[in-house]
């Protein structure tokens, strides 16, 4: 009786690690054009050099990509933005709160998206992993 | 206890070794700072532009320039040699032949791979772990159906020595067992064994004493399933050893080794593994003592659970049948199936069945004798046949002993204290051949036994033997309707060795086929 509590007790840490790891997920970097960055991306971070801001609301237009700085009351996460980055620092012109940048000048686009094949394999293993070491050490 | 520590050492040793094989680790990309590019120590460059990219090598920087020979791309580079750079606008790049120079400033992105030390060591737990749970599963199919492990302490190790009343799968045939403890030395002046239910079975000790027995010491002494005690002294290898094919065996039963001899087997109508032993007798010699060593294979063990779960949602029913047949049917079933290893003698007027094996398991090697007269045998030649199921038993040692026994004190001792893994005192279930026992239904269930040491008598040798009795009860959970045609089939003499011997034909035939096929 007490070994099927402790089996109990067991799998329920194992579901719970399991669910929180699904949850939290894993990431990879996808490489798009700036002209595919998925519409669900509301933030687009624009990076040159050290610096790096973050904006909303951009559109391409003539070549030429405007954003408005800050993210207003979005919170920055991995599943709602996208970065590019930019070269050389100069093409970027600020203007008040918005910022505008050559797509030209725009070297590379890229995102982190869930890898569902990553998050469960990983997810699994880590439910092997504390199985085992619940079975190892109890 | 002792099998944790296995355990731990397998997982600890796989662990290691994907450590290294691990060595370049899982590796994701990561952006790293245009100041770091020179220090990257990567010699595989990747320049990205809007629509292509090149792969350098020989890259310097100088002037507030990157530069580098355009070069093939190697077909599969150690992505710990990689960089990729992202340079914007393309008119930066500035080609002539086959060298290519980047401003500095034009480079908005440089990736390297690095060792992501989250997932390495995800990784490298997480097939650990697998490795782990694989060696379990191994470990629980290939016991399937076994017994109670014995283990035997001494002041630096805790040994596996065997398996207890093996094959007494029905209480009518619960049986006595003798089984030396090799590697047992007083603790504390006391010796010290742990039984433990390590399969799906419920395993029921009647009782277990330990008989010591302090003998000359260039003498060896086994005890036979009768529980007499005969010492060796002169253990003869066999002249010839043949299979039954007639080919020779020899060199796999002289020696105790790791050549063995396991069954042949033959697309034919075969159903009996037959070793043909000569030996030399010596003049006068009335009595021979035959010794063995080996033990089951885990094929009986699969082929027992195999016929096992064949009777489907009737096996609990099966188990109630078997417990109400006769002692004497079931063990006539199991010789006929050539589960036990028969002997039988060469004699003037033919072969004479002697006596068997019982079976000792697949755990562990386990030396037995049988000791018989040789009435009827004329010459100066011993010959006797080794007789078991095809597959069924695996041999290592195989000779005779004509000399008389030796005089030798044998002391039986009781077991002083015996507790389960809860601590909780089942002396009185061991002490004695009653209808108490001590009864093992669950994996891990554990019995710790003491027995107080007899004094050593001076300049003899010593060896001890736990005597103990019980029988086991192996749990299935097959499902389904039984075959009863079948399994009714399975009361004919060799009809289990056939049924083993044909799936083990199937088996091969399919294996053989599917590497054909690939």
């Amino acid at each position: 009786m007490s070994q099927k509590l402790s089996l109990k007790k067991a799998l329920k840490g194992v579901i719970f690690l399991a669910a929180f790891l699904a949850m939290t997920g894993c990431y990879s970097l996808k490489s798009v054009s700036v002209t595919r960055i998925p519409a669900e991306r509301k933030i687009l971070v624009i990076h040159a050099e050290e610096s790096s801001w973050t904006t909303t609301g951009y559109a391409i237009a003539d070549g030429i990509l405007t954003a408005n700085i800050g993210a207003g009351s979005i919170k920055l996460k991995k599943d709602n933005s996208a970065h590019i980055y930019v070269a050389p620092l100069s093409a970027v012109t600020i203007d008040g709160q918005t910022l505008t940048v050559p797509v030209r000048n725009i070297a590379k686009a890229d995102f982190s998206d869930l890898d569902f094949a990553d998050t469960i394999g990983f997810g699994a293993l880590w439910a092997l992993i504390i199985m085992t070491v619940l079975v190892f050490f109890s | 206890m002792r099998k944790f520590n296995t355990i731990q050492q397998i997982t600890a040793v796989v662990l290691s070794v994907l450590i290294l094989i691990q060595f370049s680790g899982c590796r994701t990309l990561t952006g790293i700072s245009r100041t770091e590019i020179p220090y990257s120590e990567r010699t595989n460059f990747y320049i990205h532009r809007s629509d292509t990219s090149f792969h350098i090598t020989n890259t310097y920087l100088a002037d507030g320039f990157y530069s580098g020979i355009v070069t093939p791309a190697p077909e599969k580079p150690g992505k710990g040699d990689v960089m990729h750079i992202y340079v914007a606008p393309d008119s930066a790049i500035i080609a002539v032949g086959n060298k290519i120079s980047i401003p500095v400033a034009n480079v908005a992105k440089a990736e390297i791979f690095k060792v992501e030390a989250g997932r390495t060591i995800t990784a490298v737990a997480g097939a650990a772990a697998g490795a782990f749970w694989t060696y379990i599963i191994i470990v629980l199919i290939t016991k399937g159906i076994s017994c109670p492990y014995v283990y035997s302490e001494s002041a630096a190790d805790i040994t596996l020595e065997g398996e207890l009343y093996s094959g007494a799968t029905a209480t009518p045939i619960e049986r006595d067992d003798y089984i030396t403890l090799k590697a047992i030395s007083p603790v504390d002046n006391q010796y010290k064994i742990r039984i433990t239910n390590e399969v799906q079975e419920i395993q029921n000790t009647n009782l277990a004493e330990l008989l010591v027995f302090d003998h000359p010491a260039d003498a060896e002494i086994v005890v036979d399933k009768y529980g007499v005690a005969h010492s060796m002294t002169d253990i003869r290898q066999p002249l010839s050893a043949t299979n039954a094919y007639g080919e020779s065996i020899l060199a796999e039963l002289t020696d105790y080794d790791s050549k063995r001899h396991i069954s042949e087997i033959r697309d034919d109508a075969l159903l009996m593994d037959t070793i043909s032993l000569s030996f030399d007798r010596p003049a006068n010699s009335d009595r021979a003592k035959l010794v063995i060593s080996g033990k089951n294979t885990m094929w009986l063990d699969y082929m027992f659970a195999q016929l096992s779960d064949m009777f489907g949602n009737k096996y609990d029913e099966w188990v109630k049948i078997r417990n109400r047949r006769s002692r004497e049917d079931l063990l006539q079933w199991s010789l006929d199936q050539g589960i036990p290893l028969a002997v039988w003698l060469e004699t003037n007027t033919g072969l004479r069945f002697v006596d068997y094996y019982n079976v000792p398991g697949p755990a562990r090697d386990k030396k037995d004798v049988l000791h018989f007269d040789l009435s009827g045998v004329s010459g100066d030649k011993v010959n006797v046949k080794l007789v078991s199921g095809i597959l069924f038993w695996e041999l290592d040692f195989a000779g005779m002993d004509f000399t008389a026994d030796r005089e030798m004190a044998k002391s039986v001792v009781s077991v002083e204290y015996a507790a389960d893994e809860t601590g909780k005192e089942v002396t009185p279930l061991l002490r004695a051949d009653d209808d108490m026992y001590l009864v093992q239904p669950l994996i891990n269930n554990e019995a710790r036994l003491t027995f107080k040491t007899p004094p050593a008598v001076p300049g003899t040798g010593r060896t001890v033997v736990l005597h103990s009795k019980g029988n086991y009860e192996p749990i299935r959970t097959a499902t389904g309707k039984p075959d009863m045609k079948l399994l009714v089939s399975m009361r004919q003499p060799g009809m289990f060795t056939g049924f083993a011997k044909n799936h083990f034909l199937k088996y091969y035939a399919n294996r053989k086929t599917s590497e054909k096929a690939h």
